[in-house]
């Protein structure tokens, strides 16, 4: 018969109703035995006192016969070797049934730890940048609006044409993943204010950035997954960008559109104009 | 390091895989890892024989001769171990288990050799002590026999050969999960038998 682990989907299906969580609540404790059970075994297993936890020595006659099996067939026989002192530390009595050892549960435990927030962090810093691009298209035009989080990059690219103002400063870009999280409000009043930072993604939007012309179909825009910040921004910081020179920094009196290479990228689709 | 420093600080450490570093050293014909592996499966074997031999006459010489062949085999068979991705542990109890069951057909009962009289007190258990161990061990391997196979096997690595979960896991080709689980339900059962047994 194969054993098969807890937590285990049933092939036939949870049956409908209150069951599924009568089995989850069973499988809790039935975890819960079986974890009493390896403290038992491993009590018998290393020689040692019965675990506190689980029924007393008189009381479970399964601990009581292999116990008195143990002590029989250790009666004269060599020491064991003491294979566990270094090898694993004291088993836990929290251990799963499929953890694989004591270390796995906090180390699993540690991992969620970690991975939690920093998928936290993502998912917000995503939908922030969904609603960043929301709040900062009123619908004014007709090919903006509401658009879904991950906008096609045509429609990017004609809506970050838009809304580049011109006095920005032009520094190095930073990746959207190291781009701060920051809400749609503080952004509003950040560019508004003092729109001397740079944006930290391609996708910012400004009120005032909507009044002006769109940019010529000439400029260079990140490529398709790549989400780069605006290739005005980024003097040097690709090689489709750059055609070689590096670390040009365009003095913010430039155009937006004014092109930072002589060649075009060739990883650069043209924009669809408005 | 000296190959005889490196080989007992392997097998201090006591894991699988240095178990399988010692295999290889002991392979290749060092002495000492050889001398260092058998010390670490012997003890093993011996427990592991004579809880499914049992006693003979009221001695385990029997189990020990068993014992003793399997150590001869994993020596004789030493040159010619090529590591298949098992644990050696799992080549060990395999010869073990081949042995046993020559034993086990065999019906030639051996003479049971007698020790010297002793000039000093004994501090073994008394008779009475003896007696009682003796027929809970019977009745235990009695239990362990109407055991599934693989149930059986899984608590006397783990329970007399002192394996971890992740040993026997190693042994019998399980995960230590799947080893948890079984002994759970090994033990469930082995009460289910002893609770009938006591009222009937």
């Amino acid at each position: 018969m194969t054993e098969r682990s807890l937590g285990a989907p049933d092939p036939v299906g949870d049956p409908p109703g209150g069951e599924g969580a009568q089995q989850s609540v069973g499988a809790f404790w039935n975890l819960a035995e079986i974890r009493r059970s390896d403290d038992l075994m491993e009590a018998l297993a290393t020689r040692g006192p019965l675990p506190e936890a689980g029924p007393a020595d008189g009381e479970d006659p399964a601990a009581r016969l292999l116990r008195a099996l143990i002590a029989d067939v250790d009666a004269g026989a060599p020491e064991l070797p003491n294979r566990r002192a270094d090898a694993e530390p004291s088993p836990a009595a929290g251990e799963g049934p499929d953890s694989g050892g004591g270390r796995r549960g906090p180390r699993t435990i540690v991992a969620l730890g970690l991975v939690g927030p920093l998928l936290t962090g993502l998912l917000t810093t995503g939908v922030a940048a969904a609603a960043g691009g929301f709040i900062h298209r009123p619908g004014s035009t007709a090919d903006a609006g509401e658009r879904p989080a991950r906008p096609g990059h045509a429609e990017v690219r004609t809506d970050r044409d838009r809304v580049m103002p011109a006095p920005w400063r032009r520094t190095v870009p930073t990746s959207p993943a190291a781009a701060p999280t920051e809400s749609p409000t503080a952004r509003l009043r950040r560019h508004g204010a003092a729109p001397q930072d740079p944006p930290p993604s391609g996708r910012v939007r400004t009120p005032a950035a909507m009044d002006r012309p769109a940019p010529e179909p000439e400029e260079q825009t990140p490529t398709p997954g790549t989400e780069t910040t605006q290739p005005e921004e980024s003097p040097a910081p690709t090689p489709s960008h750059d055609g070689g020179g590096g670390g040009r920094v365009p003095s913010p009196t430039q155009p937006v559109d004014a092109p930072l290479s002589d060649a075009p990228s060739a990883e650069t689709p043209p924009a669809a104009s408005p | 390091m000296t190959s005889e420093a490196r080989v007992l600080s392997t097998a201090a450490r006591g894991d699988e895989g240095d178990l399988g570093d010692l295999t290889a050293a002991a392979v290749q014909g060092d002495p000492g890892a050889i001398e260092v592996l058998i010390g670490q499966i012997r003890p093993m074997v011996v427990r592991y024989c004579r809880a499914r031999l049992g006693r003979i006459s009221g001695h385990y010489h029997i189990a020990d001769d068993v014992a003793q062949e399997v150590c001869i085999a994993v020596l004789s068979a030493l040159p010619r171990y090529r590591d298949m991705g098992r644990p050696f542990a799992s080549f060990v109890f395999g010869i073990a288990a081949h042995k046993i069951a020559d034993a086990l057909r065999s019906a030639v009962r051996a003479a049971v050799p007698t020790e010297d009289l002793p000039d000093g007190p004994d501090d073994h258990p008394g008779p009475e002590e003896t007696v009682v161990r003796c027929i809970e061990a019977e009745r235990a391997r009695d239990l362990l026999g109407r055991l599934p196979e693989h149930q059986r096997e899984l608590v006397l690595l783990r329970v007399v050969a002192g394996l971890s979960a992740e040993e026997t896991g190693n042994v019998l080709g399980m995960s230590a999960g799947a080893v948890r689980v079984a002994q759970h339900r090994a033990l469930a059962r082995l009460r289910a038998m002893a609770r009938e047994e006591s009222i009937a």
